[in-house]
């Protein structure tokens, strides 16, 4: 156990891509069971759907449509005990077990604890540790109205360059400013080739996530 | 030994810090019936590091330069509110000797060994040599330090690759450089020279050869001012990403009596041989053969210092409080022992799937675990703003033996509850459940 260590294992310690489905099984839990009247067992209460398990035999019980970072995730509902739900997301099946208390969700999804908390047109969900922010509706577009033509500041911080002025030309992934928040240099980076067209920021300027920093034209 | 006996505790004292060390210092302050006034900026009008303050005082705008970072306006703001010393916690001014001397000169106490000694310490190249001359091992290395990325270049020939480049003025692994190959060397340099000057004001360099596998070893030292120093045992800060520490432990693991020993003696000759006072830390790094070199001395509290206090049961801002006071060191080495093993881990607002990118924003909701002590900048919902370090909380475990105190943390981390705010706390329980960490 050296100082390398993290570094030589951070691809199996960072984590990452397949939380977002396994946040979002947990994710059908808690909607089906705000539906559902307080005092009522989590599954129990209703009818066996037995209708529906001719009419849509992938989902008999519903299907929930999440969306992590603008993209969405569907999960078919399959089978439900008192105590346990079976959801499929892909061709991949998750156990959700779920409770409520006071304020906090939680619950384990395949043996992995989770907890969330719902705030307003959001989900707030951790798993395992991690992060997953999850939202019943497509979000709006944060870039603005630039789209794709915007080098957009990666998070919060500070303008400590900006390397272009408006008239430049510049290739796709040319950096075109740095951002620094707490000790960390964050390049951003033209999102295609072109000229630029407005330099929206200056030297020591504070920005915020997804702030439109430089916009670039399409050359002619 | 205890006090002269003619000794007055400090009665009110600053606190020029914020979040969970400013905290951190406040508890000791109430335990010993300490009076405290703390500081904020703008952006920290609602941090809880003010709670229990007899006053908390805003010194200016959210940017550090213009707050927490204004010497003036922290010294004039503990001679108005009849503080008579000053604790700087770590970071910010901590190891800034212009302000250890103002505070000083402005007839208040600061907390933390004189100014001659910070600004001896923090010029690397200077400790470096002081700390060979008093028979400390140190790695080889470039006898100066420069600005001109040509003759970094050209000391990279002398000292042999790899090689690491480091910022004289800086501390915390910011602005570091590797160099693997001599063709690199130019560029690293630039790099280096550009984010030293940056965020030190000073661009100079330091070239040293870089030990590859190395662990990373540190012991903690007390000084008073009658020149006796003690060591309370080590940490074993090797678990880090990119130079800055994520896990720390004391005692060191699969460390020999003798490496321990010599290392122990080493760090308290050093101390003694440039009249340290008060907390100090002196770094080193072991090679895989067991050798170990001077790093650097840390002139102040360190953040990992809970694991020191977890194995000793002492309580290091007491000390610190006691010995700026003009007191003794309260113990004797003898006095100073070391039980079971703690182990400490830091959990920051940053994304380990998007590279560890710092994620500030709003904790709705969180629920830290009682079976660990918990040191928090956040204690149930807040915000962590994008000006300042991202660390939200240290969790600290402690048991008899290192594999109970492992499984304590990994169990502590995984009952963690905080919404709302993109942490590492996954990144580190897989971190403590790695079987490579089990050792």
């Amino acid at each position: 156990m050296d100082t390398d260590f993290i570094e030589l294992h951070i691809a199996t310690l960072s984590g990452g891509g397949a939380v977002p489905a396994a946040a979002a099984a947990a994710a059908t839990v808690f909607r089906s069971m705000t539906a559902r009247a307080a005092h009522l067992s989590p599954w129990g209460g209703h009818g066996d759907p037995f209708d529906r398990r001719h009419l849509d035999p992938d989902a008999p019980l519903g299907r929930q449509t999440f969306y992590h970072r603008g993209s969405p995730i569907e999960v078919c509902l399959c089978a439900e005990t008192l105590s346990a739900l079976t959801v499929r997301i892909a061709d991949c099946a998750y156990n959700v077990t779920a409770a409520f208390d006071d304020t906090w969700w939680q619950g384990t999804v395949d043996g992995i604890a989770w907890y969330a908390l719902a705030v307003q047109e959001r989900l707030e969900l951790v798993i395992g540790g991690d992060r997953v922010v999850l939202t019943f509706a497509d979000a709006p577009d944060l870039i603005g109205t630039e789209g794709e033509n915007a080098a957009i500041a990666p998070m919060p911080g500070v303008v400590v360059a900006v390397t272009v002025v408006v008239g430049d030309r510049v290739a796709k992934g040319a950096v075109v400013a740095i951002v620094e928040a707490m000790k960390m240099e964050n390049q951003v980076l033209a999102p295609l080739g072109g000229v630029v067209r407005e330099v929206r920021c200056r030297k020591q300027e504070t920005v915020m996530a997804n702030q439109v920093l430089v916009v670039i034209g399409q050359q002619e | 030994m205890a006090s002269f006996g003619c000794e007055r505790m400090i009665e009110r004292v600053l606190i020029a810090n914020r979040g969970e060390i400013a905290s951190r210092i406040a508890r000791t302050c109430r335990r010993l019936g300490v009076e405290y006034v703390t500081v904020h900026s703008e952006a920290d009008a609602r941090s809880p590091h003010g709670s229990g303050a007899i006053a908390n005082v805003l010194i200016g705008p959210a940017a550090p330069a213009a707050s927490y970072l204004r010497a003036e306006r922290i010294i004039a703001a503990a001679q108005e509110t009849g503080c008579s010393a000053i604790h700087p916690g770590y970071g910010f001014l901590a190891e800034n000797a212009n302000f250890a001397q103002a505070v000083v000169d402005a007839g208040l106490i600061f907390i933390g060994p004189d100014a001659r000694v910070i600004s001896q310490m923090g010029d690397k190249t200077e400790a470096k040599r002081m700390m060979a001359a008093a028979g400390v091992p140190v790695l080889p290395g470039a006898p100066d330090s420069t600005d001109d990325p040509a003759v970094v270049k050209a000391w990279l020939g002398d000292v042999g690759l790899p090689a690491i480049l480091k910022p004289v003025a800086g501390g915390g692994g910011k602005g570091m450089q590797v160099v693997n190959e001599l063709r690199d060397g130019i560029a690293a340099a630039e790099t280096a020279i550009r984010l030293a000057r940056a965020n030190f004001g000073d661009g100079r360099l330091l070239v040293e050869r870089y030990i590859a596998g190395p662990r990373h070893v540190e012991v903690q030292v007390f000084g008073d001012v009658e020149g006796n120093v003690v060591h309370m045992f080590e940490r074993d800060c090797s678990l880090q990403r990119r130079h800055q520490k994520v896990i720390e432990e004391a005692p060191a693991p699969l460390l020999s009596a003798e490496s321990r020993r010599e290392m122990l003696e080493a760090a308290v000759l050093g101390a003694r041989a440039i009249g340290y006072v008060n907390a100090g830390t002196f770094e080193f790094i072991l090679d895989q053969a067991g050798g170990f070199y001077f790093l650097e001395a840390n002139t102040r509290l360190q953040v990992e210092h809970p694991v020191t206090e977890a194995i000793t049961g002492l309580d290091l801002v007491e000390w610190q409080l006691r010995i700026a006071s003009g007191e003794r060191l309260p113990l004797r080495q003898e006095e100073i022992r070391c039980h079971g093993h703690a182990i400490e881990a830091r959990v920051y607002a940053e994304d380990p799937s998007a590279g560890f990118q710092p994620c500030p924003g709003r904790a709705l909701g969180i629920i830290w675990p009682p079976s660990l002590r918990v040191d928090a900048a956040l204690n149930d919902a807040g915000d962590v703003p994008p000006f300042y370090d991202p660390l939200v909380a240290k969790l600290t475990a402690w048991a008899d033996d290192r594999a109970s105190a492992l499984h304590a943390l990994s169990d502590g981390v995984s009952r963690c509850r905080l919404a709302g705010l993109t942490t590492n706390l996954g990144f580190l329980w897989r971190l403590l459940t790695h079987p490579g960490v089990a050792v």
